[in-house]
């Protein structure tokens, strides 16, 4: 027994060592990779330096162009939307991690009631932030929050397993180069959505999620940040009560909410749509105008408001 | 609790150090502690069911009670039966009742009776076949007088529950296992390693081949309309090694498991995709259940014994049970009818007698494995319909397939190791490592399996059978 116990130690110090060095060797990979996702992550963690920084979904990341924005509001713009990031543990994540060293003068959180839903999946996205714990406390917060720090302290090599074999194989290949300042425009689909389906209804809400969108409004308010909600179109009819959560919250708290949505913005031109949830490029691009120009008008009301005027 | 769980990674530890504290001499608080570790584990997915295996457990050890008490052969045979009919009733009661309800009612509305039989909402529960066939071959070796009658109610009880392979086997023989509860073990630091290094590969298997395998068998036969016959092909090429990888990981586990304890479980996997003919592949694929159907079903239909004829319609029989052991769909059946007439065709051709060497070797093997992955996508559509859209996809709707070149790196890699390793235990060539490296090769595993296993607990596909 005692050899099996000393057999075991051997294996657990071979582990440790294994798994130190190949978390070394990972971060490496995950700083040099092509892959989009990681490139992304990397880029949020090091090197945003814009006015306006775009949070949200897959909805956020294709439905936002940042070059029309900035052609339209003279802003600096990037989309840091992720797919799969339906949470606000993620967008919590990244603002945090962007506030470690830039301050950006306008967040614009693209939104929606699935962000308070009861959904784990959604939490995910948030691996995709371990290869960076240790970087900021207050954006290991999240980990904390979870309870997911301990394996993430126990394994350095499991940081990287998320991405682990998008990234290794991207490492040699060129980059995505449709993607421009975090914008990635989805393709034409081969048939548009024809069914706006049944009225959607509001979802059993988590309140641990609205706590954090709440820290998440005062971190931002701490910062001097002016954030703008938004609720970019879909193919599909959200019942008026649908948004309620989030109207609640922003009128408490006197944020700015366009609600592209509930108004069924694009309801008649399913050749816009992609699938039900997402733009495709076309549609983005007009969204991003129109959006640009709310925006631009909502930016210069609030500083003819701060100049008294 | 699952194997892939962190649940079972805290539980095994746990119950290994307390197995061992008990000292060895004290049998039967050490079968009674195992006994109480594995009804914990099985209670972990719903406590309630644990009844239904308290039920099959008291039922097959009465009735072996039974069959020893009694000298005369009725009695014995009374006894038999009434173990069988119970523990089957129970069987299809919880796995085949909504199957044939339906069925019925199809049949019914086709001649014109329209009836509404109402529909079950019992769960499956987890590994029901598994130990009813397990308890059941005791009572029948019982009643044949090839195993001794246990009268112990704790050891026997654990040969039924005995946690590593509760849920999803290997299917135990009552002379294999048995006998082992009765023995005092001590600590073989030997088997404890080798099961070990066999939990670390199974781990392996089920997480980085099996499960890399399902993402994309997944994305494809659960979006048949979204895809082209190139996918369905890709699909279909790879569902065999997630099942292999999921199946023989788990049965790894399982036996890696009960040799870290000291128990040695029957072999359950042979490199099944090395078979030249189907009966070649159904020597070394779930083994225990494909003997356990030969010993218990086959032979006493009459087996080779009977005319040529008859010899073909036993193994359809047993085939097309054994299809619909695996799951109540007629794609299973499906499924168990093509290997029993692929075997009826071998056996008329006299195919599986010979031994093939060089390209007569390599042409068989091809053909074995192309028939083998064909009679898969039964096995892996939702039903019987889908299965032929896949297959009318690839014959005649071929098109560029999606691919996903990240995940096939691993896959390729997984494979790669995967045939190195068939290959040297096929020639009998295992890997002699000195002590050094067999640490450094688990411990490279366990890193492998970190960064590049899918670690969400998904659960083995054979646990719904």
């Amino acid at each position: 027994m005692k050899k099996f116990l000393a057999s075991l130690l051997i294996i657990f110090v071979l582990w440790f060592a294994i798994d130190r060095i190949g978390g070394m060797v990972m971060n490496w990979v995950t700083w040099h990779t092509n892959e989009a996702v990681s490139q992304k992550i990397c880029h949020i963690v090091s090197a945003v330096d814009t006015d306006i920084l775009l949070l949200g979904t897959s909805r956020c990341e294709s439905h936002y162009l940042p070059s029309i924005i900035r052609d339209s509001t003279g802003m600096s713009v990037y989309n840091a939307g992720m797919s799969s990031s339906g949470s606000i543990y993620f967008q919590y994540a990244t603002l945090a991690h962007v506030l470690r060293y830039h301050t950006p003068k306008v967040v614009v959180l693209d939104t929606g009631e699935s962000e308070f839903a009861a959904n784990e999946d959604d939490q995910s996205a948030l691996t995709f932030y371990a290869p960076h714990i240790g970087l900021y406390p207050e954006a290991d917060s999240v980990f904390y929050w979870l309870g997911w720090m301990g394996r993430y302290r126990f394994s350095h090599l499991y940081r990287y397993h998320a991405l682990s074999n998008v990234a290794i194989t991207r490492l040699f290949m060129s980059p995505d180069p449709n993607i421009a300042d975090g914008y990635s425009p989805i393709a034409e689909p081969p048939s548009y959505p024809d069914d706006l389906g049944e009225v959607q209804q509001p979802l059993p809400r988590v309140e641990k999620k609205i706590a954090l969108f709440r820290r998440f409004i005062r971190c931002c308010k701490q910062h001097r940040i002016q954030l703008v909600l938004s609720i970019s179109p879909s193919y599909s009819l959200p019942s008026p009560h649908y948004y309620d959560v989030l109207k609640n919250i922003a009128e408490e708290e006197q944020l700015p909410l366009f609600d592209y949505d509930t108004s069924g913005l694009y309801t008649d031109h399913p050749e816009y749509f992609y699938d039900q949830a997402h733009l495709w490029d076309k549609g983005a691009r007009l969204f991003s105008q129109r959006f640009a120009h709310d925006l631009k008008a909502f930016i210069a009301s609030s500083a003819a408001t701060a100049n008294g005027e | 609790m699952l194997f892939n769980s962190l649940a079972f990674l805290l539980f095994f530890p746990i119950v290994c150090a307390i197995y061992f504290c008990i000292p060895s001499g004290s049998l039967r608080w050490r079968n009674l502690f195992l006994l109480a570790a594995s009804y914990y584990f099985y209670m972990n997915w719903e406590p309630a069911y644990a009844l239904l295996l308290l039920t099959s457990t008291v039922v097959t050890f009465l009735a072996a009670l039974g069959i020893a008490h009694y000298r005369d052969r009725r009695k014995q045979q009374f006894c038999l039966v009434a173990s069988l009919v119970l523990n089957l009733t129970i069987l299809v009661l919880f796995k085949y009742y909504n199957f044939l309800t339906t069925n019925i009612e199809a049949a019914l509305q086709a001649c014109g009776v329209g009836i509404d039989i109402p529909v079950s909402k019992l769960l499956l529960p987890v590994g029901i076949s598994f130990y009813t066939f397990q308890a059941l071959g005791y009572s029948i070796d019982v009643y044949r007088g090839t195993t001794q009658v246990e009268r112990n109610f704790v050891t026997y009880a654990l040969f039924v529950s005995f946690f590593p392979q509760l849920v999803a086997g290997p299917i135990e023989r009552s002379n294999n296992l048995l006998p082992q509860f009765r023995q005092p073990r001590s600590f073989d630091y030997e088997g404890a390693m080798k099961g070990l290094r066999m939990m670390v590969w199974g781990y392996f298997l089920k997480l980085v081949l099996a499960d890399r395998c399902g993402t994309y068998v997944d994305a494809i036969y659960n979006h048949l309309e979204m895809h082209n016959g190139g996918s369905y092909l890709v699909a279909s090429l790879l569902f065999p090694f997630q099942i292999y990888g999921d199946f023989a990981g788990y049965s790894l586990i399982a036996i890696g498991a009960a040799r870290v304890l000291g128990f040695r479980l029957m072999q359950n996997f042979r490199q099944p995709y090395l078979a030249c003919s189907v009966g070649e592949f159904w020597h070394r694929w779930h083994i225990s259940l494909s003997t356990w159907f030969k010993d218990y079903l086959y032979i006493p239909l009459g087996g080779n014994r009977v005319g040529r004829a008859r010899q073909y319609v036993n193994l359809m029989v047993t085939f097309v049970v054994s299809g619909l052991w695996h799951g109540a769909n007629w794609t299973f059946l499906c499924w168990g009818a093509l290997h029993g007439g692929l075997l009826c065709l071998e056996k008329s051709l006299g195919i599986g007698r010979r031994t093939y060497r060089g390209l007569s070797r390599l042409w068989h093997w091809l053909l074995t494995f192309a028939l083998v992955c064909f009679a898969w996508i039964f096995f892996r559509a939702d039903s019987v319909s889908d299965a032929f859209l896949v297959i009318k996809g690839i014959c005649l709707g071929f098109d560029t397939p999606f691919l996903r070149f990240s995940d096939f790196c691993i896959i390729g890699a997984s494979l790669c190791l995967l045939s190195l390793y068939g290959l040297l235990q096929e020639h009998s060539r295992p890997l002699r490592l000195s002590p050094v490296f067999q640490h450094l090769a688990i411990a490279a595993m366990i890193a492998v399996i970190t960064l590049f296993g899918v670690l969400d607990s998904s659960q083995f596909i054979y646990f719904q059978f």
